[in-house]
């Protein structure tokens, strides 16, 4: 299997302890919402089948205005988020996500951070990520991501 | 009403919590090709996913499969239909059968304690660990709220991770016909 394609869109380095502030915030990232974002984060990431996700005329019926992305596609772009800006010598081991407005094709995710808590625990580094994505009507979820590095590495 | 949906906590709810599915298997193995449609989908640049000779000098030992996706193992194929008795579905019929009939979900929470390998066999169990004890008034009309939660595991019976998962069901009403309950 050949990844060399990719190795210049994946991210090596990580973020050193020292260089990391309580309170600090993570830069935004910006995510157009179309429907193949929707579409294939359901059906092909997620293998969430649920007409909603893929079938505009159903999910009309069902009172939506479009398809809508669904929650995994929705926590695994929040996961990213964080661990794209920390890098791979971290590892995610808590994510907590509250669910407001859903986010449909045409809008604009934006994804803001902020470390709310920096701590040690049991031999690790830890961090707190506060994170929310605004879409065009509202936010669209909100959450925290817990985040440890071995003190050791 | 307050004190009747009180009733209907005690008398057909409660003693559904705590039940729990039987051990159910992923029908794929994790690969690298799953993980990937994920990556694509996310925009992920962690190279553990990614990467193999990355990967397999990393504390992984070899590619894994992010945190994140855990449930995504767990996700019923398109056919043939898979059957399994999940514990949330007698609290839905009750729901439903009392008219709080649309659903939204409000969170999850997922706890990572082990990512998956690549040839692993993810396991998982639902327990039904909430229902709320009365029906509470929200933005979308009379609610309860449904926490129910994946356990994942591998072949080797190691814990992968738990995720919570809270949904409301709720009687659609327009706002202005609300009166405050009880």
């Amino acid at each position: 299997m050949s990844t060399d394609w990719m190795t210049p869109h994946l991210n090596y380095d990580s973020m050193a302890w020292d260089a990391i502030d309580e309170g600090e915030e993570l830069p935004p990232v910006v995510r157009e919402v179309d429907a193949t974002l929707v579409v294939v984060g359901a059906v092909a990431a997620s293998r969430d089948f649920y007409p909603v996700h893929h079938d505009k005329a159903f999910a009309e019926q069902s009172g939506s205005p479009d398809v809508f992305v669904n929650i995994l596609t929705t926590n695994g772009l929040m996961a990213a988020y964080v661990t794209n800006w920390c890098g791979p010598d971290w590892d995610l081991v808590a994510i907590d996500l509250r669910l407001k407005i859903p986010v449909f094709p045409g809008q604009t995710l934006t994804t803001k951070g902020a470390v709310t808590r920096k701590y040690e625990q049991d031999g690790y580094h830890a961090l707190d990520i506060g994170f929310s994505a605004d879409a065009d009507y509202g936010t669209h979820c909100s959450g925290t991501a817990t985040i440890r590095r071995a003190e050791s590495a | 009403m307050g004190a009747r949906m009180g009733t209907l906590y005690d008398e057909r709810l409660r003693h559904h919590i705590g039940n729990e599915s039987p051990r159910t298997e992923a029908v794929d193995a994790v690969c690298p090709q799953m993980i990937r449609h994920w990556v694509e989908v996310m925009q992920d640049e962690n190279p553990a996913y990614t990467d193999p000779d990355w990967a397999a000098r990393s504390r992984h030992g070899g590619i894994v499969a992010p945190g994140a996706m855990m449930q995504v193992w767990s996700m019923a194929p398109l056919w043939p239909p898979r059957d399994v008795d999940l514990p949330i579905a007698p609290i839905d019929e009750i729901l439903e059968g009392e008219g709080y009939t649309k659903i939204v979900a409000t969170g999850q929470a997922q706890t990572i304690v082990a990512l998956a390998r690549v040839g692993d066999t993810v396991s998982f169990t639902v327990r039904l660990t909430d229902v709320s004890e009365t029906d509470h008034k929200t933005r979308l009309g009379m609610a309860y709220f449904v926490t129910f939660e994946y356990r994942f595991t591998n072949q080797d019976d190691d814990l992968l991770g738990t995720q919570s998962f809270t949904y409301m069901r709720f009687k659609p009403e327009p706002e202005t016909d609300e009166a405050p309950a009880a």
